[in-house]
């Protein structure tokens, strides 16, 4: 798919995925933001995927900026990815519904499913990180079944608890710590997603597979 | 020795900051940092610091504090009332001696100064930063703003010998309560309509009650979307300006998050943030539009007069 560029800010380009299907344009934002961190590029700093975009931050005392787009151009279209060479599996385990998933019971009946076959049909499909944001460690997976996909609660929760296993439109997602949410909650795991006195602090990056196993 | 600045007042909201945490975005970890790292690196001049050095950030009432030794301190932002029987100039190094109190009471001007001495605050580094991460409850001071009671550890830099320096007139604007803010469009600009660009650009806005490290909230006619004011999450920098459903701006700061999935209208250059560090609720905010040469013109204007601006 094509890219387009655009100057953010003067420290910051945006690249956008030129195409419609999100879990595509993820997969795109994907590719390019392994591709440019294998660079390891000098004016850039950082880089920030996205669901369809990859922020990607330069040095202020960049001396040519439209060289710099130029450059980027030159690269030309990007393959969608679902995995890069550092990138790891993880097998996440999660007890589903009661007290650890307040929406799971919603879910199933919106979805016209069992239990059984909510826990199933959730846990069946190995999951891609896209992306990480929100806060701290929480990952945006793609991979979700359409059959799933249901948006946001209408009204967030003020407190989600750490470690709640959650969907929202095409996005599975993992809440690292108590914060306010509006996903709605399948489950829980005990897993740690992000320590800032670890290295690397996140349990999860860019590019990770992930299967959710039931317990 | 050991030294440490004891707090006996923390005032409204006093935390350990530095020019912020760069390099753990994709991980979901927002930058922090001083509200205006210009502020922030001329406090540390005037010490004679690294600008990296860790400052104390302090909110609307300033705190009251006291060094265990003899050291070297500078304020720099807005001016805070001084109570108590130190004078405290500001823009300057300041000899302070053990035991003295300094003690700073609310700002008749912008929300915020900073307060930098001779070695820097010795907190630990988490993820290369010595930034305070409040949302988290991690980094600067155990986590969190200062309270009554603490001891903050300072570098040991040995014997304090004291340097008259200062900040040259002018390097720092006096504080208005009206500011005009220059801005990139986008990256949805083109999402708007156009009368809604047009009213963007042409509202003198005002600064609500909902404004903190996170976002300053605005108040003004509303903004329409052509479409919707949902986009698919991506990366933001600091001094974006979202608009969500209620069409009502927001100017993201030093502790939002780093993706996003509201449209945003606009970004206020680089060169001006440090202005937001300053804004109090009824401030009033217009918007001027500004080209990407001229935004990076008037950075590295700002690098080069903090370079000679100490004197």
């Amino acid at each position: 798919m094509d890219i387009d560029y655009q100057w953010v800010s003067e420290g910051a380009v945006l690249a956008v995925m030129n195409e419609q299907a999100l879990e595509v344009a993820a997969k795109g934002a994907l590719a390019l933001y392994l591709r440019l961190m294998k660079l390891e590029l000098p004016e850039i700093t950082e880089i920030v995927p996205g669901a369809g975009s990859v922020l990607i931050f330069v040095r202020h005392d960049l001396s040519d900026s439209g060289h710099f787009i130029s450059r980027l151009r030159s690269f030309g279209p990007i393959e969608p990815v679902i995995s890069g060479e550092k990138c790891r599996h993880h097998e996440i385990p999660v007890a589903y519904g009661g007290e650890s998933g307040p929406d799971f019971d919603d879910v199933a009946r919106q979805c016209r499913l069992s239990c059984d076959e909510l826990v199933r049909l959730h846990s069946s499909v190995t999951y891609t990180v896209a992306f990480l944001g929100f806060s701290p460690g929480f990952p945006y997976m793609v991979g979700l079944p359409s059959l799933l996909q249901l948006p946001r609660l209408s009204k967030p929760r003020t407190s989600v608890p750490g470690g709640s296993i959650a969907i929202a439109g095409p996005f599975s997602g993992i809440y690292p710590q108590i914060t306010p949410g509006g996903w709605r909650l399948l489950g829980r795991t005990e897993v740690s997603l992000f320590s800032p006195t670890s290295s690397p602090p996140a349990l999860f990056a860019p590019g990770d597979s992930v299967r959710f196993v039931p317990v | 020795m050991k030294c440490w600045m004891n707090v006996l007042r923390p005032g409204a909201l006093s935390s350990i900051q530095d020019l912020g945490r760069e390099g753990f975005r994709s991980s979901g970890v927002p930058l922090s940092g001083a509200m205006d790292i210009w502020a922030a690196r001329a406090a540390n001049l005037l010490v004679e610091n690294e600008p990296t050095a860790a400052v104390i950030e302090f909110t609307l009432s300033g705190p009251t504090i006291s060094f265990n030794d003899d050291t070297v301190v500078a304020f720099t932002g807005s001016r805070f009332q001084v109570t108590g029987p130190r004078a405290i100039p500001w823009n300057r190094s300041v000899y302070v001696r053990a035991s003295e109190i300094l003690s700073l009471d609310f700002t008749a001007q912008g929300a915020r100064g900073f307060l930098a001495v001779r070695g820097g605050f010795d907190v630990p580094m988490v993820l290369g930063s010595r930034s305070t991460y409040l949302r988290g409850g991690w980094g600067g001071f155990c986590g969190r703003a200062l309270k009554a009671g603490d001891a903050v550890p300072i570098h040991d830099v040995g014997p304090i010998v004291f340097r008259e320096r200062r900040l040259r007139d002018g390097l720092f604007p006096r504080h208005r309560n009206n500011v005009c803010l220059r801005v990139l469009p986008g990256p949805q600009w083109g999402d708007f309509t156009s009368q809604s660009q047009e009213t963007f650009l042409a509202t003198e806005y005002q600064v609500s009650t909902d404004c903190d490290r996170m976002g300053i909230r605005l108040q003004g006619p509303l903004l329409k979307h052509v479409t919707q004011p949902d986009i698919w999450p991506e990366g933001i920098v600091t001094g974006a300006i979202q608009v969500p459903a209620n069409g009502q701006p927001i100017i993201l700061c030093s502790d939002q998050p780093v993706t996003g999935g509201y449209t945003k209208i606009a970004t206020v250059v680089g060169a001006d943030l440090s202005y937001l560090a300053y804004l109090k609720p009824g401030d009033k905010i217009r918007f001027s539009p500004c080209c990407l040469a001229d935004a990076g013109m008037a950075w590295l204007k700002r690098e080069q007069d903090l370079r000679e601006g100490v004197i």
